[in-house]
C-alpha cells in the first residue's frame, strides 16, 4: 500500500517511510502512517511485526535509517528523547518499565519532569490519582510491589505526567487478567475523552480494533493494511490471521 | 579492655569510616548512572591531596579554603575527561560489554597517567603538612582536630548527598537513570546532562577525599590505589548502584577494619579488607541492602 496524499487532513503525527534498525538487524521497512488529532490509532501485528521498534523511534530511543517523522508539522528527527517528551510526546513501554526503587509518588512526580509538566505537578498528579484510585492508597510503596496491573496504571500514569498532547501505548494489556485489560481499554477511551490523541500497540487485536479509529496492520515491519478499525473487523485475511475465525 | 580504649577504636574507626563512604558513593554515583566503573578514582583522591599540600605550603592557603578549590578543581577535570573521553566512547560503542571494556582500559590508562606524571612533577618523595594538630578530648578519647574536621566534613557532604539524591527533582532523575536508563529517557530526563552531573560530582567526591586524606596523611603519587580498592569494596558491600548502601558500607568497614587491626595487627589490614571483600561476594553478591534502598 501506498501513503495517502489526502492534504486536506491535520495530523499530529506523520511517520513517513522510516526504515529502524536494532543495532544490525532491520526492523521495519518503510513504515509510513498517520495519527489524526484526538483520535484513538492502533498499529496491530503479531510478536515481532516490528510494532515495539517504531515506537522507540517515535520517542526517539532508536534512530530511524530512513525516511521521516513529523509531530505537529516539525521534523522530529535530531531530537534526543527528552526533547521529544518537551515537545508533547509520551511513550507508555512495552513492560510498562516502572522504576522498581522509587515510591508511587516518586514514580509520577519524575514523569513531570520536562519544565512545562514541572509547574504543573501537582494539579497533574492529584487528576492522575482520580483516575487510579488504587495508586492513591499506595503513594508511598515502592514501585516494585505494585501487581502487574497496577504497574499498569503507573506506567500510564507516569506517561500522562508530561502532559502528553499525543499518548503512545506499548502492549498495555499484555500479561494482564481480563478484567484488568478490560479496565486499561476503558481508561484509554477516558484519556481521549479528555483529548489526548492515542496511539495504540497491540497484540490483542479485536479489542484494538474495537477501540481504534483508524488501524493499520503491520506485518514482518511493513504496513500491510489500513482501514476504520471497524471494518477492519469484518476483513477477511484479518479474521484468519488474528482472530482465528 | 576499657572504656576509653574502646571508644578510641570507635571513633577511629567512624573517621576514616567516613572518608570511605565520601569515596565510594563518589564512585558509586558513577558506576550507577553511566555502568562505568572509575579505576582511576583513587588518583583523583592523590591530586585532590597535592593541590592541598601544594596550595598551603607554597601559598599559605588554608585547607578548609582548599577544599571548596580541590572539590571544583577535580570536577573540572571530570568535566573534561566525561566530555572529552566518555561522551564520545558511549555514543560509538556498539553495546554495552564494549562501553565496559573499554572504559575499564580507559580509566586504567588514566590512572597509570596521573600517578606518573604526579611523580614526574613532584618527585615521589613522601610529603605531609601539619595542620589543626591541636589534641583534645571526649570522653577521655583523645582526638586531634584536623580529624574531627575531616569527620565533620565528610559526615555533611554525604548528608547533604544523600538529600540531594532523595529530596530533588534531580536527585531523583538520577535514581531514575540508575534504575532505568530507558525509561529514564522516556519521561524526559536528558541523560547526557545527568551522565555530566555525576561524573562531576563524583570526581569532586574524590578530590575532596584527598584533601581531607591530606591533613593527617602521608601524601605519595601512588597513594590512590588502596583507595580505589577500598571503594570497589564498599560499594560490593553495600550493592552496586545503591547510593545509600555505600554510605552506610563506608562506615561499617571503616568500623570493621579499625576494629579488626585493633586486635591483630595493621599490617593485616588489606586481608581483613578482602576478606570482607570475599565473604559479601560469596554470601550476598547484591550487597547488604541488595538494590532495594536506592
Amino acid at each position: 500500500m501506498k501513503p495517502n496524499t489526502d492534504k486536506e487532513e491535520k495530523y499530529l503525527l506523520d511517520v513517513r517511510a522510516i526504515s529502524v534498525f536494532y543495532e544490525a538487524i532491520q526492523a521495519t521497512w518503510d513504515v509510513w502512517f498517520t495519527v489524526r488529532e484526538g483520535s484513538v490509532t492502533a498499529l496491530v501485528g503479531s510478536n515481532g511485526a516490528g510494532k515495539t521498534a517504531i515506537m522507540k523511534s517515535i520517542s526517539g530511543i532508536l534512530p530511524t535509517s530512513e525516511g521521516s517523522i513529523l509531530f505537529m508539522d516539525q521534523v522530529l528527527d535530531r531530537l534526543a528523547p527528552h526533547e521529544r517528551v518537551e515537545r508533547g510526546i509520551s511513550l507508555v513501554p512495552e513492560g510498562r518499565k516502572v522504576f522498581p526503587y522509587l515510591t508511587v509518588q516518586e514514580n509520577l512526580e519524575i514523569g513531570a519532569y520536562s519544565r512545562k509538566a514541572r509547574k504543573r505537578l501537582n494539579q497533574t498528579m492529584a487528576e492522575i490519582f482520580e483516575l487510579f484510585p488504587p495508586l492513591a492508597a499506595r503513594r508511598k510503596q515502592l514501585g516494585v510491589s505494585l501487581s502487574g496491573g497496577e504497574q499498569q496504571m503507573l506506567a500510564i500514569g507516569r506517561g500522562l505526567m508530561s502532559m502528553p498532547s499525543l499518548l503512545m501505548l506499548d502492549e498495555p494489556s499484555l500479561g494482564l487478567a481480563p478484567i484488568m485489560v478490560k479496565l486499561v481499554f476503558e481508561i484509554i477511551e477516558k484519556i481521549n475523552a479528555e483529548g489526548v490523541t492515542i496511539l495504540l500497540v497491540e497484540q490483542n487485536v479485536r479489542q484494538t480494533l474495537q477501540h481504534a479509529e483508524t488501524a493499520y496492520v503491520l506485518e514482518t515491519g511493513r504496513i500491510k493494511l489500513k482501514g476504520k478499525g471497524s471494518e477492519l473487523l469484518e476483513n477477511p485475511h484479518i479474521k484468519k490471521a488474528y482472530l482465528g475465525l | 579492655m576499657e572504656l576509653t580504649r574502646i571508644l578510641q577504636i570507635l571513633s577511629a574507626g567512624l573517621i576514616i569510616g567516613g572518608i570511605y563512604a565520601l569515596i565510594a558513593v563518589g564512585l558509586n554515583l558513577i558506576y550507577g548512572t553511566m555502568r562505568l566503573l572509575n579505576i582511576a578514582h583513587g588518583e583523583l583522591i592523590m591530586l585532590g591531596a597535592y593541590v592541598t599540600y601544594w596550595l598551603y605550603t607554597l601559598y599559605g592557603v588554608s585547607p578548609l579554603i582548599s577544599m571548596i578549590l580541590v572539590s571544583a578543581f577535580s570536577a573540572l577535570i571530570g568535566l573534561i575527561v566525561c566530555w572529552s573521553i566518555f561522551l564520545p566512547i558511549i555514543k560509538t560503542s556498539k553495546s554495552a560489554a564494549v562501553l565496559e571494556s573499554n572504559s575499564l582500559l580507559i580509566f586504567f590508562g588514566l590512572s597509570v597517567i596521573f600517578s606518573n606524571l604526579a611523580s614526574l612533577l613532584w618527585t615521589a618523595d613522601i610529603r605531609g603538612y601539619s595542620y589543626m594538630t591541636k589534641v583534645f578530648y571526649i570522653l577521655g578519647v583523645p582526638l586531634m582536630h584536623n580529624r574531627l574536621l575531616a569527620f565533620l566534613v565528610a559526615v555533611v557532604v554525604c548528608i547533604l548527598s544523600y538529600l540531594l539524591l532523595q529530596k530533588t527533582m534531580l536527585g531523583k532523575a538520577i535514581r531514575a537513570l540508575i534504575q532505568d536508563r530507558e525509561a529514564s529517557q522516556l519521561v524526559g530526563i536528558n541523560a547526557r546532562f545527568i551522565y555530566i552531573f555525576s561524573f562531576c560530582l563524583g570526581f569532586a567526591m574524590a578530590g575532596l577525599a584527598g584533601c581531607l586524606l591530606s591533613m593527617f596523611y602521608e601524601i605519595t603519587p601512588f597513594m590512590g590505589l588502596p583507595y580505589t580498592i577500598v571503594a570497589f569494596i564498599v560499594i560490593v558491600l553495600g550493592g552496586l548502584g545503591n547510593i545509600f548502601g555505600s554510605l552506610m558500607g563506608g562506615f561499617l568497614l571503616g568500623l570493621l577494619e579499625t576494629i579488626g587491626v585493633s586486635l591483630t595487627s595493621p599490617g593485616l589490614r588489606p586481608i581483613l579488607s578482602y576478606s570482607i571483600f570475599i565473604l559479601i561476594i560469596l554470601v550476598r553478591p547484591k550487597g547488604i541492602f541488595g538494590r532495594g534502598v536506592y
